[in-house]
């Protein structure tokens, strides 16, 4: 019984088969990357059904989906970055759904969380961070993008002292995004983990004390994973989107 | 675990690539319909509300106009009625006036005749007492004055008569 191994085995990233390779780098096709074109073909799908079908299951989908796109616009977007963000709408739509479809998909029992590897965060927040420069110089000019990037009406002997601390704060704001959505993941898992492992542990020192154990294990386990589905799940979609949508509203608004 | 926190190249290439193309697919197929087809409900709701409104004040606007046409209406009849107070009264009081006029008149004419009727019966009277009393007198005095004197005795008598009647009016 290795709780380690266990824990690798379940949370680590598994290379099927390499793609191509290359300078070193392995391209290689891996459980995360299957279970996220999983929750992509998911997603797909969903639409396209959502495109064709009339039937009133598909209405309430719609529903159902119109409250959530309603909220992304209203509270998220156009409240962070004004009429502008109408542009980028259908960018951070995309981001939250899919964070949400792969979010979902790792607690379906034998699939696996993308969103729980640091790859997938940090080359989602790699888009943010783009992003934000891109909607800044595009909505205010390369120009006065860049002079917007240190505060107005700071003395003129800080802006040189400035100027890196802020660009710095990009690189610090879009980590702590991938890293905040990684620990989110892997952490309900490895405590779901956990309290399924105390049962072998505690059936190590006898086979009793682990069938004890075992309600209360499975109990707590269930509970850490409704926690996970009903609120840990769409908040962390919730929070990615929004903190992104704050930051390039930031960049397209910088008196805000 | 070392590899836990250690991201794998490959991987975020892939979920580059991945995510990027779902922005896009995802933008064909599923974005663009649904919000346009609650941007045209949220048009047609904004359209039926400001419709609401309009037919609102157009209602607001045809009552105040009665209303108007109502009170115009009114302060007509009210005048109207006291135009005809007015008149009623005026002529009411010319009837009035004429009548009392006439009555007057009527009065007038008969005291003047009763006058006249009463002066000509007096006279008439005065000429008969007078006839009967030189009767009477003619009666007593026949056989001792002569005529010429019993005119002169009669012309006396009238005039003191006369006299006596204007000293008594």
């Amino acid at each position: 019984m290795n709780f380690k191994r266990i824990l690798e085995h379940d949370i680590l990233d598994h290379t099927f088969s390499s793609a191509f390779t290359l300078g070193g780098v392995s391209f290689a096709v891996s459980k995360h990357l299957l279970a996220m074109w999983a929750a992509c073909a998911l997603l797909v799908l969903m639409f396209v059904y959502l495109r064709a079908a009339r039937g009133a299951t598909a209405g309430r989908l719609r529903l159902l989906l119109e409250v959530f796109i309603l909220y992304i616009r209203d509270e998220i977007v156009l409240s962070s970055m004004g009429e502008r963000g109408r542009k980028y709408l259908h960018y951070f739509l995309t981001l939250f759904f899919f964070i949400l479809a792969c979010n979902l998909l790792g607690l379906v029992p034998g699939s696996a969380t993308a969103t729980g590897n640091i790859a997938v965060t940090a080359a989602l927040s790699l888009c943010t961070f783009f992003l934000i420069h891109i909607a800044g110089a595009r909505e205010q000019g390369l120009a006065r993008y860049v002079k917007s990037i240190v505060p107005s009406g700071l003395p003129g002997w800080l802006v040189p002292l400035m100027f890196p601390i802020e660009l710095l704060g990009f690189f610090t704001k879009t980590f702590a995004l991938s890293i905040r959505l990684f620990m989110n993941m892997i952490a309900g898992h490895i405590v779901v983990l956990a309290f399924l492992c105390l049962i072998f542990i505690f059936s190590a020192i006898h086979p009793w004390v682990g069938i004890v154990t075992a309600p209360v294990s499975v109990s707590m386990s269930l509970f850490v994973y409704f926690l996970e589905l009903l609120i840990v799940i769409p908040l962390q979609a919730y929070i990615f989107t929004f903190l992104t949508a704050l930051f390039v509203g930031a960049a397209v608004h910088p008196e805000h | 675990m070392e590899n836990l926190l250690k991201p794998d190249i490959g991987l975020m290439f892939w979920t580059l690539v991945t995510f990027l193309i779902m922005v896009v697919i995802l933008k064909k197929i599923a974005w663009g319909p649904l919000l346009k087809a609650l941007e045209d409900r949220e048009a047609a709701i904004r359209g039926e509300i400001e419709s609401a409104r309009k037919g609102r004040l157009e209602m607001e606007g045809l009552k105040a106009d009665y209303e108007k046409q109502l009170a115009g209406i009114e302060a007509r009849t009210r005048q109207m009625l006291a135009e005809a107070e007015q008149k009623g009264a005026r002529s009411r009081e010319a009837v009035l006036k004429e009548a009392g006029r006439e009555a007057r008149a009527i009065a007038d004419k008969t005291r003047q005749q009763l006058e006249a009727e009463k002066e000509r019966l007096v006279r008439e009277l005065r000429s008969q007492v007078g006839d009967l009393s030189v009767g009477i007198a003619e009666k007593l005095l026949r056989q001792a004055v002569d005529k010429k004197l019993q005119d002169k005795f009669i012309r006396d008598f009238v005039k003191d008569l006369d006299s006596r009647d204007r000293a008594s009016r």
